[in-house]
């Protein structure tokens, strides 16, 4: 029989790990209560004696789990701690935020300061459109018949190269026999259907920008198919009267998102210092908060197609409006973009 | 943000560790611990996202069922179109802001996440910003929307396509839809745009302390063991045996575990049949006491020796 083999008496003494779990067990079960109040019933429930405790709290938790994993052996317990302090972390280290804070100031900062910042994307995507534009508007009139190879029939509503004058111009200021029906289900499709093609604009993107190239030439084709068939017809001028008050919030909607969109692609063809995944993920967050704002404007494009266009029929009033939006969103985005973006700290650039 | 948080994500940035086991990844906190984060299944995303669904198709149908009666009580005209547009204006908007704005008020929740207790958080340990939600929630509109488009009506989906092109853009779309099996984090675009992940966050009880003489159920340990006979076995079969004896085993399965453990070390009692229950109890206690101390001298045994005591010990 070996010397050295000493009997152990489980008797008298329990292992460490039970002492040390009787000792803290109290915080524990304290901890867990306030993040499980935390997580049901939202941090306004929690009592200020126990926000005031939560950090301490915390962190002995923190350092019991270091503790229980070095020297514990029973796994329920050192499960237990892990998962205590992850719900812990989560709730200890996450920013809280107000709702109607968060809206205010992505209305009065984050937005105008992303639009700003994208502002060469921005030009670059007009410039995409207005191509497009031009093309179909040189060959629609040359060639009448080419308009049907920019609009689809049946955004068409009728008009193309074979329309005569009047029936084009009956469109441009139909509204007249106002019925509320026609236009809130019509001008809810329209909304729901740009806004889509924005955003699909900004989400497409990630096909090295692409797509985002190819509807941005399309919808500017459109455009200039429509402007070719009225300019032959003479009704240029009415023609943009009718379009541009609610297309001046719309299309600068479409080109955020198309900016949105080379945003994206140029982080990930071009990501610089950093890998890509790390560049998509700092230009992705900015490019999301232009692509939310372009939302908005669809809506505010949609509003006052419904509501404005089919009410309004003077000429000189619509141009009026077109110029007022105009002047609107050059100050918003413009001057207030610009503005922020001289007072902000360089950390809220990055953001 | 905060500069604590913003410390802390500068901090952790540095150190994110590589992920520990599959379905784990480890976030290391300003404290310097290290947590690990239980990745979700994809599953549990599926059924949240479903309930979630669910809830947008609800809720614009109560908005267009109360845009409805407004209609009527107002005008008796056009109420057919008031309710198709008021059901498809707030869709849009509820399918747009319904998970953007829940993520932001319930901390990377939904109700569908809550119901399967998952939650959106940062890859990187971080603060889990308003951008970042905003993103990973636009993208799900070319992730699931537009796949389910182009398999439902592939001519929709770019009108007057070249059948080539179509089929190129089919298989695009797919891509997105497979993103989240393509990386070991199980993260769709959406969160890879937004450097985010989901995690399943169950609840884990404390249990009673596994050590019976703990507990105060004995006074004393019936059985005793010497330390060559504890050194046969390792944390492991120490965890698979607390495991055991947390399950409220039956006689028969304690008997033969315990007979398999007397074999292994060549222990000998004083000749009387012994209690199974027990025995394992006060096994366990020794076996964790002797682990447990050989732990604070740096020495960890992991699993058990080859073979069993020959009988001239114990």
């Amino acid at each position: 029989m070996n010397q050295d083999v000493s009997m152990i008496k489980a008797a008298k003494p329990v292992a460490r790990s039970v002492r040390f779990r009787n000792e803290r067990e109290d915080a524990w079960h304290d901890l867990e209560e306030i993040i499980d109040q935390i997580d049901s019933k939202g941090i306004k429930s929690v009592s200020a004696q126990d926000l005031n405790r939560l950090p301490s709290l915390y962190r002995s938790t923190l350092s019991a789990l270091n503790v229980a994993r070095a020297t514990s052996l029973d796994r329920n317990l050192t499960r237990y701690l892990e998962n205590l302090c992850s719900r812990a972390y989560l709730c200890v280290y996450t920013s809280r935020q107000k709702p109607l804070g968060v809206v205010w100031h992505f209305i009065t900062h984050r937005l105008p300061m992303a639009v700003y910042a994208v502002r060469w994307h921005l030009f670059l995507s007009t410039m995409i459109l207005f191509m497009g534009a031009i093309v179909a508007w040189v060959m629609v009139i040359n060639e009448p018949e080419a308009f049907v190879t920019f609009v689809d029939a049946a955004y068409a509503q009728g008009r193309g190269p074979t329309s005569t004058r009047e029936e084009l111009r009956a469109v441009l200021f139909s509204g007249s026999d106002f019925s509320f029906g026609d236009l809130s289900s019509f001008s809810g499709h329209l909304m729901t259907h740009n806004a889509r093609i924005g955003m699909m604009c900004f989400a497409l993107s990630f096909a090295v920008g692409l797509p985002t190239l190819y509807l941005l030439f399309k919808n500017g084709a459109v455009l200039g198919a429509f402007a070719g068939v009225h300019s032959l017809k003479g009704l240029t001028v009415e023609l943009f009267s009718w379009l541009l008050p609610h297309g001046v919030t719309e299309f600068l909607a479409v080109l955020l998102c198309g900016a949105a969109g080379f945003l994206v692609a140029e982080a990930i063809l071009f990501p610089g210092r950093r890998t890509r995944l790390q560049n998509l993920a700092i230009q992705g967050r900015k490019a999301g908060v232009v692509v939310i704002g372009a939302v908005g404007l669809f809506l505010l494009a949609g509003l006052i197609e419904g509501f404005f266009r089919q009410s309004v029929q003077s000429i000189a009033a619509r141009y009026a409006m077109a110029g007022y939006t105009a002047i609107v969103w050059f100050g918003y985005f413009g001057v207030l973009g610009w503005w922020r973006t001289r007072q902000a700290l360089p950390e809220e650039l990055e953001l | 943000m905060s500069e604590v948080s913003r410390h802390m994500s500068l901090v952790v940035q540095e150190q994110i560790s590589e992920v520990i086991a599959t379905g784990e990844r480890e976030v290391v906190t300003p404290e310097g611990v290290a947590l690990r984060f239980r990745i979700a299944p994809a599953s549990a995303r599926a059924i949240a996202f479903i309930i979630d669904i669910f809830m947008v198709v609800m809720f614009s149908l109560a908005f267009g069922i109360v845009g409805l009666t407004l209609s009527f009580i107002f005008d008796g005209s056009d109420t057919g179109a008031v309710f198709s547009a008021v059901t498809l204006v707030s869709m849009f908007l509820l399918r747009t802001f319904y998970f953007i704005l829940l993520e932001i008020l319930w901390r990377g929740q939904t109700f569908g996440k809550k119901a399967m207790r998952l939650r959106v958080v940062d890859a990187h340990g971080g603060d889990l910003t308003v951008g970042a939600l905003i993103v990973r929630n636009l993208t799900r509109e070319v992730e699931l929307f537009l796949p389910l488009v182009a398999l439902i009506v592939p001519s929709t989906f770019i009108p007057g396509a070249p059948t080539l092109v179509a089929i190129f853009a089919l298989c695009w779309t797919l891509l997105f839809v497979l993103m989240p099996w393509l990386n070991r984090d199980r993260m769709r675009v959406g969160d890879l745009a937004a450097s985010t992940m989901v995690i399943s966050e169950p609840k884990a009880q404390l249990l009673e302390e596994a050590s019976a003489l703990a507990r105060g159920q004995t006074q004393r340990a019936k059985y005793s063991f010497t330390t060559e006979q504890l050194d046969m076995y390792g944390i492991y079969e120490l965890q698979v045996l607390e495991d055991f004896l947390r399950q409220y085993p039956s006689e028969n399965a304690m008997q033969s575990v315990s007979d398999k453990i007397i074999a292994k070390i060549a222990w000998r009692g004083d000749g009387a049949a012994i209690n199974a229950r027990v025995f394992l109890e006060n096994f366990y206690d020794a076996l964790r006491m002797r682990r447990e101390q050989q732990l604070l001298f740096g020495k960890r045994q992991e699993s058990k020796k080859e073979g069993s005591l020959s009988d001239s010990h114990g």
